[in-house]
């Protein structure tokens, strides 16, 4: 009992004694000193934070920039001309890019990469001119024939052109060539390249022709006509007589002279493309002005393998 | 230092909210605040310079990644730190294997003792060593406490961080100190 009594007496003690703190002895305690922190502490502390805030971080540096800019913007804190620029060429390289993404039916890669052979496209109303059209624009398919001939026919009716001599072929050849790839000019230059290289091994296409066929120039199951007949007989005469092209059958020839049945033109196809490399639909009527039509025609396009 | 100027003018709390949304240069700030205070707390405890940093950069990272325990309302942000450091102290002494060479010189490649070292400095060195080992002698919670008053955190911010009451602490600091000074006076120390 006595001993309780004497630790409760020794608590109480020192609770009255601790109510007032040993200061002298504190501060002299506080005057030892120790090694200052290395600075890697608050380093690595940072660093740890920046990565795990690194989203806060960018969200709120953005939101700062934006302010800046717009105080910028207003004048409030100068810099107008830097952030009117700067809008400039915000505006402008938006423009490039919807631009860029918004056309890729201009992209001359697409187009180039579905075109294999050129063709000679001929308004029915140019009796005399075949008009070599390199660009695969252009180009006619003989799967599409039946729509694309009659769009052609349509608008060239519309606008007739005037005849041109056979010998400028070449020159309009690579005359539409440029003119094609002046309109693409917004392509950059590899794919500028690749239209002029393209454009001018289509080109090469009707000059490697050699083996031509004729048959029979009529339509459907109709017995050909007398003129026809005349005609058929004329383009094999003008083969043979050419020195380029040589007459063969139908199964070796490389392209084949024939009468069109949706329209009734004469055309030029490649066998084994259907591509119409030459056409011209108004034959009769140039044959029976000019009975040496066959023959020059014949000779002009042979010779075009010459240019 | 333009940034550390602009600040220094903060207190914690503004800084918290800072750095809560992204503002690396608040938190960098707290740090540089309260980096001192803390490493030299924990080295006191823990009496290792290497396992020192790695507690204090440990304390600091928890910091943050903790901030949404933090209430201005009930505590500052120095105690919230020291808080972090306590658990961390103590987790360290519970599980750290006491080994004859594991307590290493305070001042090792500091040079402190060089010619121009004066006596009184050489003492306060010595002193300081036979404090840490007087501190050793206490128990981890006792140790912390005595730590956090030396550093000049009140009463009321230990009985916070240590989870005890006010009278109950400063009872405990008061009979630690009294215990020490008294093993003071026996090694001849005159101490005022």
């Amino acid at each position: 009992m006595s001993k309780d009594y004497d630790d409760y007496q020794n608590l109480k003690s020192q609770s009255v004694e601790s109510e007032k703190e040993d200061t002298e002895f504190l501060e002299f305690l506080r005057k030892i000193e120790y090694p200052n922190p290395p600075n890697s502490i608050v380093e690595k502390a940072i660093a740890s934070y920046e990565r795990d805030y690194k989203y806060r971080i960018l969200w709120r540096s953005i939101k700062l920039k934006v302010i800046e800019y717009k105080e910028a913007l207003f004048g409030t804190r100068g810099g107008l001309e830097i952030a009117l620029a700067s809008t400039l060429i915000l505006f402008i390289l938006s423009g490039v890019v919807y631009y860029q993404y918004t056309k890729p039916q201009n992209n001359p890669i697409n187009i180039i990469a579905n075109q294999e052979t050129p063709a000679i496209k001929v308004s029915p109303n140019s009796s005399d001119t075949p008009i070599a059209t390199p660009s695969p624009i252009q180009t006619i398919r003989q799967d599409d024939t039946k729509e694309n001939n009659q769009q052609a026919i349509t608008k060239n009716d519309t606008k007739p052109r005037k005849p041109e001599e056979p010998k400028d072929l070449y020159k309009e050849d690579n005359n539409i060539a440029i003119n094609n790839l002046k309109r693409d000019k917004r392509t950059n230059n590899s794919v500028k390249t690749n239209a002029i290289t393209n454009a001018k091994k289509k080109s090469l296409t009707l000059s490697n022709l050699v083996y031509v066929a004729v048959v029979d120039l009529k339509t459907g199951d109709q017995e050909p006509e007398l003129i026809d007949t005349e005609i058929k007989q004329e383009l094999i005469q003008a083969i043979n007589n050419s020195g380029k092209w040589r007459l063969s059958s139908v199964k070796d020839a490389e392209a084949i002279f024939k009468k069109q049945k949706n329209d009734g033109a004469l055309v030029l196809f490649d066998k084994e493309t259907k591509n119409i490399l030459w056409k011209n639909i108004d034959y009769i009527n140039n044959y029976k002005n000019n009975k040496d039509y066959i023959k020059t025609t014949v000779e002009t396009l042979s010779n075009y393998q010459k240019q | 230092m333009e940034i550390d100027g602009y600040f220094s003018e903060f207190t914690d709390e503004d800084l918290v909210k800072e750095f809560t949304v992204g503002n690396k240069e608040a938190f960098a700030m707290l740090c540089k605040r309260y980096d001192k205070l803390i490493y030299q707390h924990i080295l006191r405890c823990v009496r290792n310079r290497e396992d020192a940093e790695d507690l204090a950069q440990d304390t600091l990272i928890d910091s943050y990644r903790q901030v949404r325990d933090f209430d201005p309302a009930r505590s500052k942000w120095k105690t919230f730190l020291c808080r972090i450091a306590a658990k961390k102290i103590l987790n360290y002494l519970r599980t750290r294997k006491r080994r004859s060479n594991y307590f290493v010189d305070l001042d090792e490649n500091q040079n402190v003792i060089s010619e121009s070292t004066s006596n009184q400095e050489f003492d306060l060195r010595e002193l300081r060593n036979i404090l840490i080992e007087e501190l050793e002698k206490l128990s981890p919670k006792e140790r912390e406490m005595v730590s956090l008053r030396l550093d000049g955190v009140s009463f009321e911010e230990i009985a916070n961080i240590v989870d005890g009451t006010y009278g109950g602490v400063k009872v405990s600091i008061w009979r630690n100190l009294q215990g020490i000074k008294g093993r003071l006076v026996e090694l001849g120390y005159k101490l005022f």
